[in-house]
């Protein structure tokens, strides 16, 4: 499924690269071959390259850059965005890294030695370099003419930033009222000075929350004496935040990486792990089961209702680490404190539901047992056990969804993580010796 | 703060104060007043403000509120919103409330032609207030334009082009058109432009906004005349709501529920439990069939959790993803479903071989528990790797139906997947053992 079709003239290919966005081309980049790529960098005009350029992965760039005379990979370093040039620069090896710095103008260079300086998390990481400013003095008029002389594709016009004479950030303006704007009024009136910015060490969940918050296109980041250093823009913010969201679900769901055009070779390997530490963890309940023997072999109808009671725990653990990781994402929570409400919260909450259940259980058991009769035991005894086992499980389980991701969290492990085979291991562990415990001690 | 300033009753010192603030944090402070404070400080609000205000509130705070106040206030109100945001409100509000503040807006307000669509419909998310110039306008003509509409629209960077049938041609970025030198005509300017079209579902429409990055993502309508726009703030909210539902509903959660009482909000995920706990009478059942077997070979039972919790976590790693692609109406669902099914084939012989091993040292460890330890792990590995291979299986099926069934596959699939492949497991498991043990 290719969607250039190279058997045409050099001519119509180049017509239909113009008709197509720069992300349907970077999608089927990667299968063309080596004579089919030269072409198709050769027909392609500059600006869709760059543009394309950022949406392949590290290898096809290297090989982009490569496949392009000196001239044009100039032309097309210097029209990428710096958040972007920076990013490929940052994925590359020492010796390819000079080479490339040494294709940039020496104010680039020094502009993306700078960005990589930055904490891999902090807002600054992220921030384009590519903005334009203005100082306070200026007038309207003259605003408009350094904003329509100056601006280059890559910059980012929406708002423009007003400094002092000290380079220091003192407000914002946007394009919009600079267009409205009489040319005889002072830059002051349509100024905002109680900007939204962050600082340059923010993280990134910050700006996120920022930008989101204040419904912003971009927002400035500055260092500690409000110098301008960049701007956020949302697009990246974006990217971030969904990458946040599909990382949390994948691991919800015990998935490394997926993408839906994998193989199933690959996705073996992906999944493989955690698959089979959820078996030898099971060897772990094997051995405590085992200790049982006895109790498992005289009374048998204890197995009817293993799955209920492990599924039970299960389920209730499942919601209370959900919503736990929720609370993780809220812009008012402290990853250093204890969240007291929200852990006693939950601990009600469970508290009540493994009641409710176990009383549901209790009542199915009976029925169920008083329909089809099995083992020697009385219907009213089983389901006592089944009962006060499904309720001492799921609170246990319950809480312990809301105290391991939050432990996790606090010594730095992804707490998504926490919904794997560790956590259903020790759950099934506990709830089975509970479980067996009991009817050990009622029936034997 | 705010509570103290309503409290000093200086109403100069209220409004300062209310002019700075951005309504973002208005709305954080509007929320933990009390009514009377609310009804006190709303009443001190412009128009505008108050706008500004309702948008930023929970949907149902802001419906309550909109209730409250009469017919003319409310056309107010709402004609002074982005209509997208109005929309959201009005469809919170009773019928009544309802038909009485949309036959005032009238017919052709853009209110009301908004609120036809359904909620996961990209025309529900759009605004219709947008800037579209004509392709033989002269640039001069086309800047004064702008000029002249700007205050109406939320943003001015992407001024659309249409033609006289209303069909759309492209886009002009405003540095385009800034940097241009009259004479010259808009047609010279013209970009050709991703598009949305309005009865698209939403999230097909977000992530067509992220992946050309659109700031400003024409809709067009089946006719291709323009109908309006997403801005990518409004996508990043709404990716937001749908990715957290997702995730909820993965977890078998149904709603957030933050804000109710702890009571309310346990009891709010009992019905969820309690079907669950009803789901768990079949497996009861089969595992019922098997009493005989299970006596005589105890060893069954402890590798039971092993057959299930495996069988278990294939099937939510498949159900995982077959979701995203429903949701996402990612297409070559075929193609993806043969290589679940593959994965499962691979997995399920490694985890399988890896059960027979461990079956026999344990079996050897523990002599009391079987006297035949090769046959006993050879049907625990032969188990696992069927149930493995099945799992897939029934993770993709029963999504797909549901969703040809009109029937949302998220919140729906998990529990039924579980009972499916937890009973499908045992009359595996014990079936083979009844096979491979002798008929007992």
């Amino acid at each position: 499924m290719k969607n250039i079709n190279f058997k045409h003239s050099d001519e119509s290919i180049a017509k239909s690269l113009k008709t197509k966005h720069a992300f349907d081309i970077s999608l089927y980049f990667s299968q063309f071959d080596i004579d089919e790529k030269k072409r198709l960098i050769f027909l392609i005009d500059q600006q869709k390259l760059s543009d394309m350029f950022v949406l392949l992965d590290i290898e096809s760039q290297w090989e982009v850059l490569e496949l392009l005379s000196d001239h044009r990979k100039k032309a097309l370093l210097r029209n990428l965005e710096s958040d972007d040039l920076k990013e490929f620069i940052a994925s590359l090896d020492e010796d390819k890294k000079q080479f490339v710095i040494s294709l940039l103008s020496s104010v680039k260079a020094k502009t993306v030695k700078l960005l990589l300086e930055y904490e891999e998390d902090s807002a600054a990481s992220i921030m384009s370099t590519d903005f334009i400013t203005i100082n306070e003095s200026m007038t309207i008029k003259e605003a408009t003419n350094k904003l329509v002389t100056t601006s280059k594709d890559q910059d980012y016009i929406d708002s423009i930033y007003v400094l002092d004479d000290d380079r220091k950030l003192i407000g914002v303006v946007d394009l919009k009222d600079l267009i409205i704007a009489r040319s005889n009024q002072s830059l002051s009136k349509i100024m905002m000075d109680d900007y939204h910015y962050v600082y340059e060490d923010d993280t990134i969940e910050t700006a996120i929350q920022t930008v989101k918050d204040y419904d912003r296109n971009a927002i400035p980041v500055i260092d500690s004496d409000h110098h301008m250093l960049g701007i956020v823009t949302a697009d990246d913010i974006f990217d971030e935040m969904i990458e946040d969201i599909e990382f949390d679900y994948q691991r919800m769901a015990l998935l490394d990486n997926h993408e839906s055009t994998s193989t199933a070779l690959t996705r073996s390997k992906q999944r493989l792990p955690w698959l089979l530490l959820a078996v030898v963890l099971n060897l772990i309940i094997a051995s405590f089961l085992s200790i049982f023997e006895a109790t498992i072999i005289e009374v048998i109808a204890l197995v009817l209702f293993q799955p209920l009671i492990l599924g039970m725990a299960g389920n209730i653990g499942t919601q209370a680490l959900a919503v736990t990781i929720l609370t993780f994402h809220k812009e008012d929570y402290d990853h250093k404190k204890m969240p007291k409400t929200h852990v006693l919260r939950e601990f009600l909450i469970g508290l009540l539901n493994s009641a409710l259940l176990g009383i549901a259980a209790y009542l199915i058991v009976y029925l169920f047992l008083s329909i089809i009769p099995t083992g020697s035991q009385s219907a009213l005894s089983m389901a006592f056990v089944v009962g006060v086992s499904t309720f001492f499980s799921m609170l246990i389980s319950a809480s312990m969804g809301v105290l391991v991701p939050i432990f996790l969290n606090r010594v730095n492990i992804d707490p998504a993580t926490a919904s794997g085979p560790i956590m259903t291991t020790i759950n099934d562990l506990v709830s089975l010796v509970i479980y067996f415990g009991i009817a050990t001690i009622i029936f034997l | 703060m705010l509570k103290e300033l309503l409290n000093n009753q200086n109403e100069k010192h209220i409004k300062a104060f209310l002019d700075d603030l951005h309504a973002h944090d208005l709305s954080e402070l509007f929320e933990e007043l009390d009514d009377s404070e609310k009804d006190r400080l709303f009443s001190m609000l412009s128009d505008e403000k108050r706008a500004d205000l309702v948008s930023y509130l929970e949907v149902d705070d802001a419906a309550s509120l909109l209730s409250e106040l009469n017919i003319d206030e409310q056309v107010a109100l709402v004609e002074m919103m982005e209509p997208d945001d109005a929309v959201d409100i009005i469809q919170e509000l009773e019928d009544e409330d309802q038909e009485e503040l949309l036959a005032r807006l009238g017919e052709d307000s853009e209110v009301s032609s908004l609120i036809h669509y359904d909620d996961d419909e990209t025309g529900s998310a759009m605004t219709n207030q947008v800037i579209v110039v004509h392709p033989n306008m002269d640039v001069k003509d086309a800047t004064k334009m702008v000029i002249k509409e700007a205050p109406e629209v939320e943003t001015i960077s992407t001024l659309f082009v249409t033609d006289d049938q209303h069909q759309f041609l492209g886009v002009v970025p405003l540095r385009k058109l800034l940097k241009a030198k009259t004479p010259c005509l808009v047609t010279e300017l013209i970009q050709e432009s991703p598009y949305v079209i309005d009865k698209d579902p939403i999230t097909q429409s977000i992530s067509a906004i992220n992946n050309y990055t659109i700031y400003e993502m024409p809709v067009l309508n089946e006719k291709h005349e323009l109908v309006g726009m997403i801005t990518l703030d409004d996508a990043l909210d709404i990716y937001q709501e749908e990715a957290q539902e997702d995730f909820e509903k993965l977890a078998a959660l149904p709603d957030t529920d933050e804000e109710h009482h702890f009571v309310k909000a346990a009891l709010h995920r009992v019905p969820w439990l309690i079907f669950l706990l009803a789901l768990s009478i079949p497996i009861s059942l089969v595992t019922s069939l098997f009493e005989h077997v299970l006596a005589t070979v105890a060893i069954l039972i402890i590798f039971q959790p092993l057959i299930l919790d495996s069988a278990g976590n294939v099937a939510t790693q498949t159900l995982a993803v077959t979701l995203k692609m429903l949701s996402t109406k990612e297409e070559g669902m075929l193609k993806n479903s043969v290589r679940e099914i593959l994965t499962g084939m691979i997995n399920g012989l490694v985890i399988g071989l890896l059960a027979v091993v461990m079956t026999i040292i344990f079996a050897w460890i523990n002599p009391s528990l079987s006297s035949n330890p090769y046959s006993v792990s050879l049907v625990v590995g032969l188990s696992l790797w069927l149930t493995i291979i099945i799992s897939p299986v029934i993770a993709i099926m029963i999504p797909v139906t549901l969703d040809k069934l009109n029937v949302d596959p998220a919140i729906a699939s998990g529990p039924f997947i579980t009972t499916l492949i937890d009973v499908a497991a045992l009359f595996i498991y014990f079936g083979l053992a009844v096979i491979l043990l002798g008929g007992l």
